[in-house]
C-alpha cells in the first residue's frame, strides 16, 4: 500500500478542511476550536475543560486523560452536554505530543438540526457528506409528504366515491322505474325493488348483487306478449353496446313497459350497462284519453260559430278554429305564431280605440270582454279588408304556470245587428203603415156611428173607404205572413203551368187599379204560351209584387209593361215602368228585408217586404232577379227562371 | 423537469384562479397527470405546455406567468418543500446565491435523472455579484428573474437585476448582474 503523499496542510488549511475540529491537552483542557464548531458551540473556548461541553458517548467510557490513548484508531462520538448533539470523527495525537486533535463533524439526522445549531450548509467542508445526507433526507421527506398527499387524495376520492355510491344506490332504490346495473360479465351490481316487482322476483334487491344475469332473459320472457322479441332485443342491445331509449314492450298482463339500455364506458373501456324499465300503462292510457279529448275539442271548436283563438304566454297565436279563420279572413298558416294583438284590433263604434285588450290580459291576468249584450259590439277590421261588428271576451289560461297564455272567444254580430236594425225599422214602419188605415177606418166609423141622420149615399161612401182600408190592411198582413212562411222554409208545390197565361190573369186583375190612375199596362213581346215548372202561387206573388210596385211608383198617365219569353233554358219575365226610378245608391239594398228607399215613402205606403219576398222566391226556384233603373225615367225588373228547376 | 416544479405551477394556478381553471389548463395542454411526484422527472415539454396553456387560458403573457411563478416558488413552494434546508442555504442574499452552485451540484448527484441548471457566481462586490446561468432549456429566464425578485423579498433587500449577457447575443449562457441594497424589497 502506497503511503499518502505529504500534502503539507498548515493549521489554516486543517481548519478549512475540518471546520468542526477541536484539540485538547493531556489535562483535557481545550487548546483549539474549529471555525464552524465555534459557531455551533459558542461557549466552547480555548482553556476550558473539555468535559464542561462534551461527553464521550462512544466508546462509552469516562472522559479521563488516561483513557484517551486507547481511543486512537477508533470511531469516536462525543455528545454535547447542553444540546445532546453528536460529533463523530476520530482522535489523532498532536505531532508534538502535547495532546490530541479531534477530526470530524456533527452528525445530524434532520435538516432542522442545522438551523437549531446556528449552522448553514456553507459551514461544512465541501467533502463532508452531512449536507448531502440532509439533502437526501429532505428529498425523502418530500417523497413522504407526496405519499401522504396522495393517500389523503385517495382517501378523499374513496370517501367521495362511497358517498356517490350511497347516493346512487339511494336514488336508484327510490326510482319508480325498475333499474338493473350489470358488470361486463352480466353480474348484478345494483338492482332496485321496482325492478324486482316488475319482474316478479321475490327477493331483497341487496341479496341479488353479484348474481349472474346471463340467462335472465330466458327466465323472464314468459312475462312478455312477444317472448322471443324480448330475448332478441336484449341480445342485440348487449352486442351493439349503443344507448337505446324508449323501447316499448307489452306484457302478457296487458301492461306496457318502456325500456332504456345504457352501456357504461369509462375512459373508453366498457364497464357494464344499465337497464331501466318503466311501467307506462297509465301514461299511455292517459295519452289516449288526452288524444280523444283533444279530438273532441277540435271537433267542437271546428263546429261552433264563435271564433276561438289561443295564444302562448307571449301572446303568439297557437290555435284557431274554423270560425276564427272565417271571421278574420285569413288562413291558419298565415296566423299561427303571429302576435294576436296585431290581428285583433278593436275600435269602439264612436271610433275611439279600445286600448290593447290582449296586452292588458297578458299583463294583468284579469279577463276582459266587450260586454255581454250584442249592443256592446266593437268594430273589427279583418285581414281581407272587411269591417265587422264583433263581441269578444279574452281570458287568461291558468295552467301549471301563472301565465300560460290566453283564450279569445269572439262572434261576428254584424248580421244579427243588421237584422235587429231592420226589425226595428220594420216594427216602426209596420206600426206606422198599420196605424194609417186603422186611424182612417176609426175616423170614418166614428163619423158614421156618431151621425144616425147621415145620408145613405154618404154613409155608403164612408163604409167603402173603410172596406178599402181593411183590404189594404189585409194585404199588409198577408205579406207579413207570406214573408214569415218563406222565412220558415215553406215547401214549394211545383207544377207545370203557362206563365204567359198567369201573367195575363194578373194584368187583368190589376187593370182596374191601374186604370183608376190612368196608368196603362202594356204587353211587351209575343203573347205565346211559355210553360214552366214552378210553384204557381209563389210565381203569382212575384208577378203581383212587381206589377203592383210598378203601378204604385208610376205617376198618373205613365205606363207599365210586362213581357214573358224563353231564352235558352230559361224563362225571362221583364216588368218595366215609367215611374220615379231608383237612385243608384239605393239599388244594393233594394232586395233587403224591410228596406224602403228613402224616396219611396212619399209615393206609397209599404212594409219593405215585397221585393225581398220576390228575391227569396226567385232564388228558391234557382233563378235570378236584376233591376235597371234611372231616377225620373223608370225601372225594369228582369226575372230569369230555369224552365225546369233542379230538385 | 422536476415534478415539484409542475406541482408548483398547479398550486399557483389553483390558489389564484381556482381548481377549474387548472383543469382547463391541463386539458388544453393535453396533460393527464392527476398528481405530480415531487422528485420525479417529467418531460420538459409538459411544463412548457402547461405554461403555454395557462397563458392562453388566463390571457397573460407566458413571461409574466413565469416571473410570477419564480416569486411564488421562492416565497411559497420552496419553504414548504425544502423547509429547513432552504433556511440553511445562506444567511444573506449573496451567501444564498453563492450556495446555489453547491445546491444544484448535490441535486444532480442525488437525482441523476434530473438535469438541473448549473450556476456560477463571479465579480462579487459589497453590493453586487454576477450570476451565470447555464441550462439546456430555453425561455426560462423570466422564471429565474422571478426567483431573484422573490429572494430579495425573502432577505428583505432591494434587488436590481440586469440581464447583461444571453444566448441570443452570442454567449453560451445567460448572465445577470444582481445588485442589492438594504431597505426592503424592491
Amino acid at each position: 500500500m502506497t503511503p499518502p503523499p505529504d500534502i503539507g496542510l498548515d493549521a489554516a488549511q486543517v481548519g478549512d478542511v475540518f471546520p468542526f475540529h477541536f484539540a485538547f491537552d493531556r489535562d483535557l483542557q481545550v487548546l483549539a476550536v474549529g471555525r464552524s464548531l465555534g459557531r455551533m458551540l459558542p461557549g466552547f473556548r480555548v482553556g476550558q475543560a473539555l468535559a464542561d461541553t462534551l461527553l464521550l458517548y462512544r466508546p462509552s467510557l469516562p472522559l479521563e486523560p488516561a483513557r484517551i490513548p486507547s481511543l486512537h484508531g477508533q470511531p469516536v462520538i462525543f455528545r454535547t452536554v447542553a444540546s445532546k448533539d453528536w460529533l463523530r470523527g476520530q482522535l489523532l495525537p498532536l505531532a508534538d505530543g502535547s495532546g490530541w486533535i479531534f477530526l470530524g463533524s456533527p452528525w445530524f439526522t434532520q435538516p432542522s438540526d442545522l438551523q437549531r445549531n446556528g449552522l448553514e450548509v456553507g459551514d461544512f467542508a465541501a467533502h463532508d457528506t452531512v449536507a448531502d445526507v440532509l439533502q437526501i433526507l429532505q428529498a425523502q421527506q418530500m417523497a413522504f409528504d407526496d405519499m401522504k398527499a396522495i393517500m389523503q387524495k385517495l382517501s378523499q376520492q374513496r370517501a367521495e366515491s362511497r358517498r356517490l355510491s350511497a347516493r346512487l344506490s339511494a336514488l336508484i332504490g327510490n326510482l319508480r322505474g325498475g333499474v338493473l346495473v350489470e358488470d361486463p360479465e352480466r353480474r348484478i351490481l345494483i338492482v332496485n325493488q321496482a325492478f324486482c316487482t316488475l319482474f316478479g322476483i321475490p327477493a331483497d334487491p341487496v341479496e341479488l348483487v353479484g348474481l349472474d344475469c346471463s340467462n335472465s332473459a330466458e327466465q323472464s320472457k314468459h312475462l312478455f306478449a312477444e317472448p322471443e322479441a324480448f330475448v332478441t332485443g336484449i341480445r342485440l342491445a348487449l352486442e351493439n353496446r349503443r344507448t337505446l331509449t324508449g323501447e316499448i314492450l307489452t306484457l302478457r298482463s296487458g301492461h306496457i313497459l318502456e325500456r332504456d339500455y345504457v352501456p357504461i364506458f369509462s375512459e373508453g373501456s366498457y364497464q357494464g350497462h344499465l337497464w331501466h324499465y318503466r311501467d307506462i300503462t297509465d301514461r299511455i292510457t292517459a295519452e289516449r284519453a288526452l288524444r280523444l279529448e283533444t279530438s273532441r275539442l277540435s271537433v267542437t271548436l271546428a263546429n261552433i260559430v264563435d271564433g276561438v283563438i289561443t295564444t302562448d304566454s307571449a301572446g303568439a297565436i297557437t290555435l284557431l278554429n274554423t270560425a276564427a279563420l272565417r271571421i278574420l279572413g285569413a288562413s291558419e298558416s298565415e296566423l299561427l305564431g303571429f302576435p294576436l294583438a296585431e290581428v285583433f284590433r278593436l275600435r269602439r263604434s264612436n271610433a275611439s280605440a279600445d286600448g290593447d285588450p290582449v296586452a292588458q290580459v297578458l299583463g294583468s291576468g284579469v279577463a276582459w270582454e266587450t260586454g255581454s249584450s250584442r249592443n256592446e259590439w266593437r268594430w273589427l277590421d279583418t285581414l281581407d279588408g272587411r269591417q265587422l261588428r264583433v263581441v269578444a271576451s279574452i281570458a287568461p289560461i291558468r295552467g301549471s304556470v301563472d301565465n300560460a297564455g290566453l283564450i279569445l272567444v269572439f262572434r261576428d254580430v254584424s248580421k244579427e245587428f243588421e237584422v235587429e236594425e231592420l226589425k226595428r225599422d220594420f216594427v216602426s214602419a209596420v206600426s206606422h203603415e198599420l196605424r194609417t188605415p186603422i186611424t182612417s177606418m176609426k175616423g170614418f166609423l166614428d163619423t158614421v156611428l156618431g151621425d144616425p141622420e147621415m145620408p145613405v149615399e154618404v154613409r155608403t161612401e164612408f163604409l167603402g173607404v173603410v172596406r178599402s182600408q181593411l183590404k189594404r190592411l189585409a194585404g199588409m198582413v198577408e205579406k207579413i205572413l207570406q214573408f214569415s212562411r218563406l222565412e220558415a222554409g215553406q215547401k214549394m208545390e211545383l207544377a207545370a203551368f203557362d206563365l204567359t197565361a198567369l201573367a195575363g190573369e194578373i194584368v187583368a186583375e190589376l187593370t182596374p187599379i191601374s186604370g183608376s190612375r190612368s196608368v196603362a199596362i202594356d204587353w211587351d213581346g209575343p203573347n205565346i204560351p211559355v210553360e214552366i215548372l214552378a210553384d204557381r202561387e209563389q210565381i203569382r206573388s212575384v208577378l203581383v209584387n212587381l206589377l203592383t210596385n210598378a203601378i204604385k211608383f208610376t205617376p198618373d198617365g205613365g205606363s207599365v209593361g210586362i213581357g214573358v219569353r224563353e231564352d235558352g233554358g230559361e224563362t225571362v219575365v221583364a216588368v218595366r215602368d215609367t215611374g220615379i226610378g231608383i237612385r243608384a245608391e239605393d239599388l244594393p239594398n233594394l232586395f233587403q228585408r224591410f228596406y224602403r228607399a228613402p224616396s219611396s215613402g212619399q209615393h206609397a205606403p209599404g212594409t219593405g217586404l215585397g221585393l225581398s219576398i220576390v228575391k227569396e222566391i226567385v232564388q228558391r226556384h234557382g233563378g235570378q232577379i236584376h233591376v235597371d233603373s234611372r231616377p225620373g225615367e223608370g225601372s225594369t225588373f228582369t226575372v230569369r227562371l230555369p224552365t225546369r228547376p233542379s230538385a | 423537469m422536476y415534478g415539484l416544479v409542475n406541482r408548483a405551477v398547479e398550486k399557483l394556478v389553483c390558489s389564484r384562479f381556482g381548481e377549474p381553471a387548472w383543469e382547463r389548463i391541463k386539458a388544453r395542454a393535453g396533460v393527464d397527470v392527476e398528481f405530480f411526484a415531487s422528485n420525479e422527472s417529467y418531460p420538459d415539454s409538459m411544463t412548457y405546455g402547461l405554461v403555454a396553456a395557462a397563458s392562453a387560458e388566463l390571457g397573460l403573457p407566458a413571461a409574466t406567468i413565469l416571473e410570477s411563478f419564480g416569486e411564488y416558488w421562492v416565497l411559497e413552494v420552496a419553504p414548504a418543500g425544502y423547509g429547513a434546508m432552504l433556511d440553511s442555504a445562506g444567511r444573506t442574499l449573496p451567501d444564498f446565491l453563492e450556495n446555489l452552485p453547491h445546491f444544484h451540484t448535490r441535486v444532480a448527484m442525488i437525482f441523476p435523472n434530473l438535469q438541473p441548471p448549473r450556476f456560477e457566481t463571479s465579480d462579487r462586490t459589497q453590493d453586487s455579484l454576477v450570476l451565470h446561468y447555464h441550462s439546456n432549456r430555453l425561455g426560462l429566464e423570466p422564471f429565474l428573474l422571478g426567483i431573484i425578485r422573490g429572494l430579495g423579498k425573502r432577505f428583505q433587500v432591494a434587488v436590481q437585476v440586469d440581464h447583461i449577457g444571453s444566448r441570443g447575443t452570442g454567449s453560451d449562457h445567460e448572465t445577470f448582474r444582481i445588485t442589492w441594497s438594504a431597505g426592503g424589497a424592491a
